[in-house]
């Protein structure tokens, strides 16, 4: 089976500012993923987990070395081409939820489908089924800052689902959210999981990493560890159904 | 991405901060209204303009009796008339190649009644070639004849505001009007001519043969013997070269007069078709003047629109990220600020439109002048307005795209 995506001797450094140090925030770095996986990402800050993230999402481009995501080779695509590939191959969720504040959770959701040129009548159709699918469908109309932080994470996912990806990178998920609402985002990525996204996230909790089917560690740019475990079972968001 | 949306985002973010794009389109506003009132004031003067080269008729010159500097005492009659009715043939006759018609005019003013009604008027003692040379035609009657002219008939000819003064509603025709106790039949009634260059109601006149106004109206024995005349009106040819014709003119009433190399002119030339396009050249003037004003608060508009551009990218730096992230392309950005940009531009024409009618409107009101106001010059002027907007909204919009997603969306 070819893997999802797949890197090879990934090396990415930038410098501070004009003539500031060079920081090498990743040195080398060989890994497939594979479809069908919960990957956790896990390393102390300025290990590269970060920067490999925006690597295989395609928000920024290696040093030297290569990915290929659904075997094909990024570096290849022009930078329209990479925006097609975000559009429609990945969906992000971010630690800080990154939703437009003026917008309502609809037009939040229905913003990747904008791009797609969908007509309004369509994109407002999908985001809606999206919102639903993430239980949110009574507060489309709610602006982000009338939502909770828990409620806002999930049309964020709702915004990532809205593209109809098969892989979905998360950033620190879970990061701005307290622990029982945690657990509800990351059952409700499991079940996402379950229903054939990949899902790669991003994580400095033990706690959270452990939903994941395998666990691969950074630390200075390189992967120290990487192993295959039995996921914890995420409770279903009983509570919120309630 | 299609234009509706990208529309309804531009205008999303325009009504987030609406006083500040209210305030960012001043400038555009106000370069659009000079333009509209500029054209509005500018077209209006040119309107009125033709209409008053048409009133006087096309290619009028004039012939007035004393030189320049004695124009203001020419109210003494009779002692200043240098001109007489054989200049006014000789000139006809011997510059026919320049002169389409020349006709001589005796001018006076008085009392005009007719029953109970009396009206103080000016009047005219004028030969046939008078109609010619003002291209003025009758709404009623007949002209004068061949002996009419020759008697000095008690005839007149009204124009429409004597008539209307003199006759209400009434048809002045075969009725009799007396002027210094001179009692005149009225033949005609002139068309209605309007205003004059200098705002005198043409028609606000009374015309006799030049016969009659000398020997029995004005009455002076001077002037019977020298058949002299107050001014001559000339009608030149069309295509002549009018500087050319008025040296000819010149020199032949010079030496009619037998005026010495060195000596004044004992007459005043003057080319009315001149003087007024002289004034068309000065309202063009003030119109450039207007443009040049006009073009400045434009461009000073589009710089406005350019700095706010600028703030709006940085302030909205993630956005760009996060659009950037679920798939805009480069292009997507540039273009949304693009129509962000001329969206702002062409409201504030729009705007400016409302602005510069109404201003033009008010002006008129306030001032007398004559208001032309024009769609074509408004579309066009908002056109400009939003051209105006995509041209300084380029290179925001080129710092926008080129934004890197990631940095775009690190960014706080």
């Amino acid at each position: 089976m070819k893997p999802l995506i797949e890197c090879r001797a990934l090396a990415k450094s930038y410098r501070l500012g004009e003539k500031g140090a060079e920081i090498h925030a990743l040195r080398g770095v060989t890994i497939d993923i594979y479809a069908g996986e919960i990957t956790a990402i896990m390393g102390p800050s300025g290990s590269g987990k970060s920067t490999f993230m925006n690597l295989i999402g395609c928000l920024d481009t290696p040093t030297s070395g290569t990915i290929r995501i659904e075997d094909k080779d990024v570096a290849q695509l022009s930078d329209d081409g990479l925006a097609a590939l975000r559009n429609r191959a990945i969906g992000f969720v971010f630690q800080q939820f990154n939703l437009l504040p003026r917008a309502t959770a609809l037009d939040n959701v229905a913003l990747p489908l904008i791009y797609r040129g969908l007509s309004a009548h369509a994109r407002r159709a999908h985001a809606l089924k999206r919102l639903a699918e993430v239980g949110l469908a009574e507060r489309a109309h709610h602006r982000p800052t009338e939502l909770s932080g828990g409620q806002q994470q999930r049309v964020a996912i709702a915004r990532a689902l809205a593209a109809e990806p098969r892989l979905i990178l998360a950033d620190e998920p879970t990061g701005a959210l307290d622990s029982a609402t945690s657990i509800e985002i990351m059952a409700l990525l499991q079940r996402l999981n379950d229903q054939g996204i990949t899902l790669v996230l991003v994580t400095h909790e033990q706690e959270i990493a452990a939903y994941a089917d395998r666990i691969i560690v950074f630390r200075d740019g390189r992967i120290v560890d990487d192993r295959h475990q039995a996921r914890r079972q995420a409770a279903p968001a009983s509570g919120d159904e309630a | 991405m299609s234009l509706g949306a990208t529309l309804a985002i531009a205008i999303e973010a325009l009504r987030a901060h609406a006083l500040r794009s209210l305030l960012t389109m001043l400038g555009i506003v106000i370069g659009v209204a000079a333009v509209i009132v500029m054209i509005a004031v500018g077209d209006g003067a040119r309107r009125q303009l033709e209409a008053q080269i048409k009133s006087l008729g096309a290619n009028l010159m004039m012939v007035f009796s004393a030189s320049p500097t004695f124009t203001g005492a020419r109210a003494a009659v009779g002692s200043t008339f240098t001109l007489s009715e054989e200049d006014a043939f000789a000139i006809g006759r011997e510059l026919s190649d320049y002169v389409a018609a020349a006709a001589p005019a005796l001018r006076g003013s008085g009392q005009i009644v007719a029953g109970n009604a009396n009206w103080s008027t000016t009047f005219y003692g004028v030969t046939p070639e008078y109609f010619e040379v003002r291209e003025w035609t009758l709404a009623a009657g007949r002209l004068f004849d061949e002996a009419e002219i020759n008697g000095a008939a008690k005839v007149a000819i009204l124009g429409q505001t004597v008539a209307r003064e003199l006759f209400g509603e009434g048809n002045p025709l075969e009725q009799t009007v007396r002027i210094r106790t001179v009692p005149l039949t009225v033949i005609g009634v002139l068309a209605a001519k309007g205003q004059s260059p200098s705002g005198t109601d043409l028609d606000d006149v009374l015309l006799m043969p030049i016969t009659t106004a000398r020997n029995r109206v004005l009455g002076s024995t001077t002037l019977a013997k020298s058949r002299a005349v107050g001014s001559i009106q000339i009608k030149l040819l069309e295509g002549v070269d009018h500087k050319e014709a008025e040296e000819k003119i010149r020199e032949l009433l010079r030496q009619r007069h037998r005026l010495q190399p060195g000596q004044d002119d004992d007459f005043t030339l003057r080319n009315m078709t001149e003087i007024l396009q002289a004034r068309e050249d000065s309202s063009k003037t003030m119109s450039w003047l207007l443009a040049a004003v006009a073009s400045v608060s434009l461009l000073v508009g589009g710089i406005g629109i350019m700095n706010i551009m600028f703030v709006s990218v940085t302030e909205r730096t993630r956005e760009i990220g996060i659009r950037r992230a679920v798939g805009a392309r480069a292009k997507d950005i540039r273009r949304q600020f693009l129509v962000e940009a001329s969206l702002l531009a062409a409201i504030g024409g729009l705007i400016g439109c409302l602005v510069g009618a109404g201003g033009s409107l008010l002006l008129g009101r306030l001032t007398g002048w004559p208001i032309e106001l024009s769609l074509g010059s408004m579309l066009l002027s908002v056109g400009f307005a939003a051209t105006i907007g995509i041209f300084f909204g380029f290179t925001p919009a080129q710092k926008a795209a080129r934004l890197s997603p990631i940095e775009a969306l690190r960014h706080e």
